[in-house]
């Protein structure tokens, strides 16, 4: 659950493992993990300067920051991937130096990474003890049966039976990988003869939404008595969940080192930009009331295995959010209106028109329907320059000349540039080389260039920092007043109150709720929160 | 480093070929590599279309003997002219290919490997392995063999037919297409791009142009034999990739792809001139590539390496 903001609104669930380890921390014996004074710098930009840390068994800690303000740095050092300029790390108390990950793994460090590091084709076992099958063989002959009992076991010990050891990796689900990976970390740290392992996990949610992330919460819970964990994410609501405190990371240096508890997110993110998050964030008092036809209207739209009977409204200049947890539905929603997900039936009129049955990509495009998917590998072309990839989806409109007009992509490239303050080093720029958020704002433009009138986005600012986020805010903004109708699905509940005129709250592949949303009357996320679950 | 690479190679070679035998920098010999390089050049221009979009096209040496075989046999018993047939056969026979990767989905590298097999037997079958043999009188023997203000004809059409593809692919829609499907195949479909019938449309130039690379080396060498094209399959490929356009597609270009021709054709005129053992040239044209590809790939990008 991306947006909640605090573990006292959702009781029960979880926070019970916060104590045992603030009790400890009085203890005698030294931290798990101690870093002193780290510096980095690749040459001659300083990554981290002074940064200190300690991690006590039992503890998990959040470690926050924009992109860019080190934390991946800071993780990659701790996890030998990186040597450190200047500094210590110190495991029980002594000394250590890294030359390379394994030296880590030796000291009972594990990096989770942000996508896993599970070979897919590979079983669960064989995944599992990957690079430690010596401890299995004798003679060079690898003892499988062996392995597998090992894996099973550890697994039944964690309370994952339902796992089996023997199954490729692939067809499981992610967070049931995400459990096979966690899990790896403590069957590696058992064959190192270590009885606690550090477990560093980056972005561990990034893919994941709703009950995925519930899930994995709760194996933390789970196992962090075991264990110490530093957790990053852009979450913030979720690293204040887990995490029994936080440090915050702003430009290579540690600014601040805070209790969890009680702790608001709007202060984190004074600390991390060093700015008050408020509702300027979202251009609150830009909302405006919209005036627009109605651009796209839906009537008891189906689809089997995501939603059933969805009807709603938009008109143009509107917001209208749609919130709900994984397999709600609601980004399957979106694939549908753009024509991406084809089994529909139901009515869509877009700008009166009724569209026909088979919806495609082509059609609901040439009707005035620009789609952003969820995952920004799926919009961008990396080797394409950004004046390309902004006129890609100009150039399928129907009745497209056969020659293009380089003249008029450059003469819309350099404007767009400019209106939406896309950061580039010029409009023939590979879009590789942009920032995610000026990414994100290269096809935003994509579609405005095709006279959209409805645009459907999912997640737009999902992995994207703070700054960037206002930035994409903003034009998001421009484009409502200029009276497009913005379908916005979203996992980031903030976003979704902050920017909505209005919120459709789905639940298991049905509309369960519409919420307004006016400037002075946003809805809290305790509301929407309970119509989600 | 990957865009002035293949200019490097050039100039380096024009250096040693040229302090090795001094006949190598002559108006002669370069009239001479020009001829050599036209069907190449035809060729590999058409296969960088398939390239461009990250699949590859492993039949082209085997079209070329088709074409030359059916370009042979038609001009025996239907006239000269009907020698225009020719690419229409062969971009049909690459629509084979074509449909079964862009629609029925299946990969480029093993529907073409099996097209490759299916053409060398049909042409070895329908000639029963024999050459067939053309008349010296023809007209297009001169138009396309021929020389003008003693430049050879063929290496005309050659580079008339590279400026157009160069042309094609940069400055239309279906050019554009093209290098959308091979940076990012579900990018272009999300936008709208009608990726399956673009795939095709590639094979269907890629097909047309070895038909007319077909009949340009025919009349180079007087007649068909059924496996004549066959030793051009790798020069083809290895042309695309020194000049610049990854496997992976998405970047490069046909006019990059002149230069990696020139380059293949120069080391072999070169090495020909500075009487180089030919199988030892063999051994230096593999390492090229090698070398080739080591300089143009942007390895740090790369995840793994298969």
């Amino acid at each position: 659950m991306a947006g909640s903001s605090s573990a006292t609104e959702r009781p029960g669930t979880l926070g019970a493992g916060r104590t045992a380890a603030s009790e400890r921390i009085g203890s005698a014996s030294p931290p798990l993990l101690e870093i002193r004074n780290i510096g980095k710098s690749f040459g001659g930009v300083r990554a981290l300067s002074g940064v200190s840390l300690t991690l006590r068994k039992g503890e998990v800690i959040g470690l926050v920051g924009e992109n860019g303000a080190g934390k991946s740095t800071l993780l990659k050092t701790i996890s030998g991937n990186l040597r450190p300029d200047s500094g210590a790390l110190l495991v029980n108390g002594r000394d250590v130096s890294l030359r390379n990950y394994a030296d880590a793994n030796r000291e009972g460090i594990f990096h989770i990474y942000q996508d896993l590091a599970l070979i897919p084709t590979l079983s669960v076992y064989e995944n599992m003890l990957l690079a430690h099958e010596g401890a299995f063989s004798r003679f060079g002959v690898v003892d499988n049966r062996a392995m597998l009992r090992h894996v099973t076991d550890l697994l039944a010990e964690f309370g994952h039976e339902r796992i089996d050891a023997s199954r490729k990796v692939e067809t499981y689900d992610l967070s049931t990988r995400q459990v096979i990976e966690i899990i790896k970390s403590f069957a590696l740290a058992k064959l190192a003869g270590i009885e606690s392992p550090v477990m560093l996990l980056d972005e561990p949610t990034a893919a994941l939404t709703g009950d995925e992330v519930e899930f994995l919460m709760r194996l933390i819970q789970a196992t962090r008595e075991r264990a110490a964990i530093i957790y990053v994410s852009h979450r913030l609501s979720e690293v204040i969940e887990i995490s029994d405190r936080l440090y915050v990371l702003k430009d290579g240096a540690m600014v601040a080192e805070l209790p969890a508890t009680g702790l608001a997110e709007n202060r984190l993110h004074e600390l991390m930009v060093g700015r008050t998050r408020d509702e300027f964030f979202y251009c609150e008092h830009k909302q405006q009331e919209p005036q627009g036809e109605v651009v796209l209207e839906v009537g008891g739209l189906s689809r089997t295995g995501s939603f059933a009977d969805v009807a709603f409204n938009l008109r143009g200049g509107e917001i209208l959010g749609v919130a709900g947890l994984l397999g709600s539905g609601k980004s399957d929603l979106g694939g549908v209106l753009a024509g991406a997900l084809s089994g529909a039936t139901g009515t869509i009129r877009v700008g009166g028109t009724i569209v026909p049955k088979n919806l495609s990509i082509r059609v609901m495009s040439d009707l005035g329907i620009g789609y952003l998917p969820p995952d920004r590998r799926d919009g961008v072309i990396p080797p394409l320059s950004v004046a390309s990839n902004m006129s890609l989806a100009r150039l399928t409109r129907h009745g497209e000349r056969y020659w293009l007009n380089l003249a008029g992509e450059r003469r819309d490239a350099v404007e767009f540039v400019a209106t939406l303050g896309i950061k580039t080093a010029g409009i023939d720029a590979q879009i590789s080389t942009l920032s995610g958020g000026n990414q994100q704002k290269v096809l935003l433009a994509r579609w405005l260039l095709r006279q959209t009138k409805v645009l459907i986005l999912d997640n737009p600012t999902n992995g994207v920092d703070a700054g960037a986020k206002e930035e994409i805010y903003g034009v998001l903004r421009r484009i409502a007043a200029e009276g497009v109708g913005i379908l916005l699905v979203s996992d980031d509940l903030l976003e979704l109150i902050g920017l909505s005129n209005r919120i459709l709250v789905m639940r298991g592949g049905t509309l369960v709720r519409e919420v307004p949303a006016p400037p002075n009357g946003k809805p809290g996320e305790v509301e929407l929160v309970a119509d989600m679950v | 480093m990957a865009a002035i690479s293949p200019w490097l190679a050039l100039i380096a070679m024009i250096i040693v070929f040229t302090a090795l035998n001094g006949r190598f920098l002559t108006i002669g010999n370069a009239i001479n590599i020009l001829q050599q390089a036209a069907v190449l050049i035809v060729l590999s221009v058409g296969g960088t279309f398939i390239i461009l979009m990250g699949s590859i096209d492993l039949a082209v040496g085997s079209m070329v003997s088709l074409a030359g075989m059916s370009a042979a046999m038609l001009i025996r018993d239907h006239g000269e002219w009907a020698v225009i047939l020719v690419p229409f056969i062969t971009m049909l026979v690459s629509a084979i290919a074509g449909v079964l990767f862009a629609y029925a989905r299946l990969p480029s590298f093993l529907t073409t490997l099996g097209m490759l097999y299916a053409i060398n037997g049909m042409t070895l079958y329908v000639t029963q392995g024999a050459a067939i043999n053309l008349p010296t009188d023809l007209v297009i023997g001169s138009i396309f063999n021929g020389s003008l203000l003693g430049v050879p004809t063929v290496a005309l059409w050659a580079i008339g037919i590279a400026l157009a593809a160069t042309f094609v692919a940069r400055r239309t829609r279906f050019g554009r297409f093209i290098y959308a499907i091979g940076g990012g195949e579900t990018v272009a479909k999300l936008c709208g791009v009608p990726v399956a019938r673009y795939k095709l449309y590639a094979f269907l130039v890629s097909g047309f142009l070895s038909g007319v690379a077909g009949i340009f080396l025919m009349l180079r060498i007087g007649g068909s034999d059924p496996t004549m094209g066959d030793p051009m399959l790798l020069p083809a490929i290895a042309a695309v990739v020194m000049g610049g356009t990854p496997l992976t597609g998405g970047v490069g270009g046909p006019h990059r792809t002149i230069l990696g021709v020139l380059i293949i054709t120069i080391l072999q005129n070169g090495m020909n001139l500075a009487n180089v053992n030919p199988f030892l040239q063999n051994v230096v044209l593999g390492a090229g590539v090698i070398a080739a590809v080591a300089v143009n790939m942007d390895r740090k990008r790369l995840l793994s390496v298969k």
